[in-house]
């Protein structure tokens, strides 16, 4: 984090320094930030956490992923998944300025075109960030909806597998414009409870909105962006942070239903011995009627193998009564981290009544965080 | 006893009182601070949660700057296990996580004597050092007894 009206100036030396560190993260090489006695002394960034241009106390990093599917009945595709470049701005010590903007599928390979038809390029957030108490910050903009976990999380490179759950992504807009505060309570105990509540106005605020779908699927009737909502997320972590516990609710007036929502989430993840547990749970029902009711769960075990290598298994469902949004699915695969800003992955995905909504296929990519 | 014996013996009855003189001398690992900085506030939770950046400011909205030592320096990991509960390993997962939702790990400098000279010149600041490296440039927030048994440190005073 750029702090730097409290970083003694070194000039072009630290610039040198924070220029080297830059490239070698990009270049995945994580040698030490300060490579040579000259700069020793200076102040620089961990490695692999983006360029940072302390002098404007500016940070710039992102993401990049490249993917292999062969989904069932579809043409075997290679795409530049996904290009998110992710800026944060800290002009003083209560201010922090971000931006994330994301260039999705530019380029698809398969074996008779190559295309850059379905390519999108938007804005993921964008959001000023100002701590009114060292347990208090308001945050206004356009912000991850904090409902469960992997959505606040959801970049490639931090995630097991290439393939998100489906509970994390249909019953919801997995982004919100408007106001919410935030803040983390500390206890002796070292636990530490993380809180935030969020007002939602999105068809205000982004009439540019649109329904998020899958990134396989596009179902024309399902609806999951909001018109309004608000809600609040806790996030309680323990055992010395290695387990953590979440519970989410909203009240959200989705676009296109009459009748507003109730959604209601828990979620955790736990390190155990090494292994990686994590689980979602998520249910969304209507004040009025059933129809638009719905729910799924996952549960995901990250188990390492060797050095670096992890075995992944995740078996999930999803009940939606919308559209053709019900599947049980198995995702069983292998996940490669030589750093953990990089990440090689392969998994194969199968199900039942799923092939409308996360069909049955083998992925792979590769992914680096810079 | 043979001529062997006798020489083992007598390098024994040598070196072992200055092993248990180094083995028993009392080392400290110290959690240092900038003078602006009020640490009669400074618990270890306190300063667990400025070091994982969930405490980014403090009451009057001044911005704690912790600063660490190399992922690999001994003492950083005997600092991380103590105080964090989780070594700088282990912590790669959270700061990428962290990393994406813009807040970045604390800066990293080369040795104590760039944590002293950091800490001394930088409102806000806060680092560690072994008792040996304590300057007066600088307070001392919190005191981390070590043992020799477990804590590896190589090179303990550079």
């Amino acid at each position: 984090m750029a702090v730097g009206n409290r970083i003694p100036n070194h000039g072009a030396r630290r610039a040198a320094a924070a220029l080297g560190c830059a490239l070698a993260a990009l270049a995945g090489w994580s040698a030490p930030a300060y490579a040579t006695d000259a700069a020793a002394f200076n102040p620089a960034p961990e490695p692999g956490h983006g360029y940072s241009l302390a002098d404007l106390r500016l940070n710039l990093g992102g993401y990049i992923t490249v993917r292999l599917k062969d989904l069932k009945g579809e043409p075997v595709q290679f795409d530049l998944r996904d290009i998110n470049l992710l800026g944060t701005w800290i002009p003083t010590a209560r201010w922090i300025f971000l931006a994330e903007f994301k260039v999705h599928n530019p380029i698809a390979i398969t074996a008779d075109r190559v295309s850059g038809a379905d390519a999108e390029v938007g804005l993921e957030r964008l959001y000023a960030d100002y701590a009114v108490s060292p347990q208090l910050a308001m945050r206004v903009g356009k912000i991850l909806t904090p409902i469960g976990r992997w959505n606040l999380t959801h970049a490639d490179p931090l995630e097991w597998t290439v393939t998100r759950p489906l509970v994390t992504v249909l019953p919801f807009a997995t982004r919100a414009t408007g106001v919410s505060v935030h803040g983390a309570l500390a206890f002796d105990s070292g636990n530490v409870l993380d809180y935030t509540l969020y007002v939602d106005g999105s068809k205000a605020l982004d009439p540019l909105r649109d329904d998020i779908a899958t990134e396989d699927i596009e179902l024309r009737r399902l609806h999951n962006a909001f018109d309004t909502a608000v809600g609040g997320q806790l996030r309680y972590h323990f055992w010395d942070d290695r387990a953590e516990l979440g519970a989410s609710y909203s009240n959200i007036q989705v676009r296109g239903l009459k009748d507003r929502s109730h959604l209601f989430g828990v979620d955790g993840r736990c390190f155990w011995r090494q292994v990686e547990f994590t689980s979602e749970a998520l249910i969304r029902y209507s004040d009025g009627t059933r129809e638009n009711s719905e729910w799924g769960v996952f549960v995901q075990a990250a188990i390492p193998l060797v050095e670096s290598l992890h075995a992944i298994v995740r078996l999930e469902q999803f009940k939606g009564d919308r559209a053709a949004t019900r599947a049980r699915l198995g995702t069983f695969g292998l996940a490669y981290r030589p750093q953990s800003s990089m990440v090689f992955k392969l998994e194969y995905r199968l199900g039942g009544h799923n092939q409308a909504v996360a069909p049955d296929g083998a992925f792979a990519s590769a992914s680096v965080l810079f | 006893m043979g001529t062997s014996g006798f020489a083992l013996l007598l390098a024994l009855q040598i070196l072992l009182p200055v092993l248990a003189e180094e083995g028993s001398r009392p080392r400290q690992l110290i959690v240092i601070a900038n003078r602006t900085l009020a640490v009669e506030n400074l618990t270890q939770t306190t300063i667990a949660n400025i070091y994982r950046r969930k405490l980014l400011v403090d009451d009057r909205g001044n911005a704690f700057v912790p600063v660490n030592l190399p992922a690999t320096n001994p003492l950083r990991r005997v600092f991380s296990t103590a105080l964090l509960k989780q070594s700088p390993r282990e912590l790669e997962t959270y700061w990428n996580e962290q990393y994406y939702q813009g807040i970045s790990p604390p800066y990293v400098v080369a040795s104590s004597e760039a944590v002293i000279r950091f800490v001394a010149t930088t409102a806000g600041a806060i680092g560690y050092v072994l008792d040996c490296n304590l300057s007066d440039a600088v307070i001392v927030a919190f005191r981390v007894q070590l043992d020799f048994s477990t804590d590896q440190i190589a090179a303990p005073c550079d």
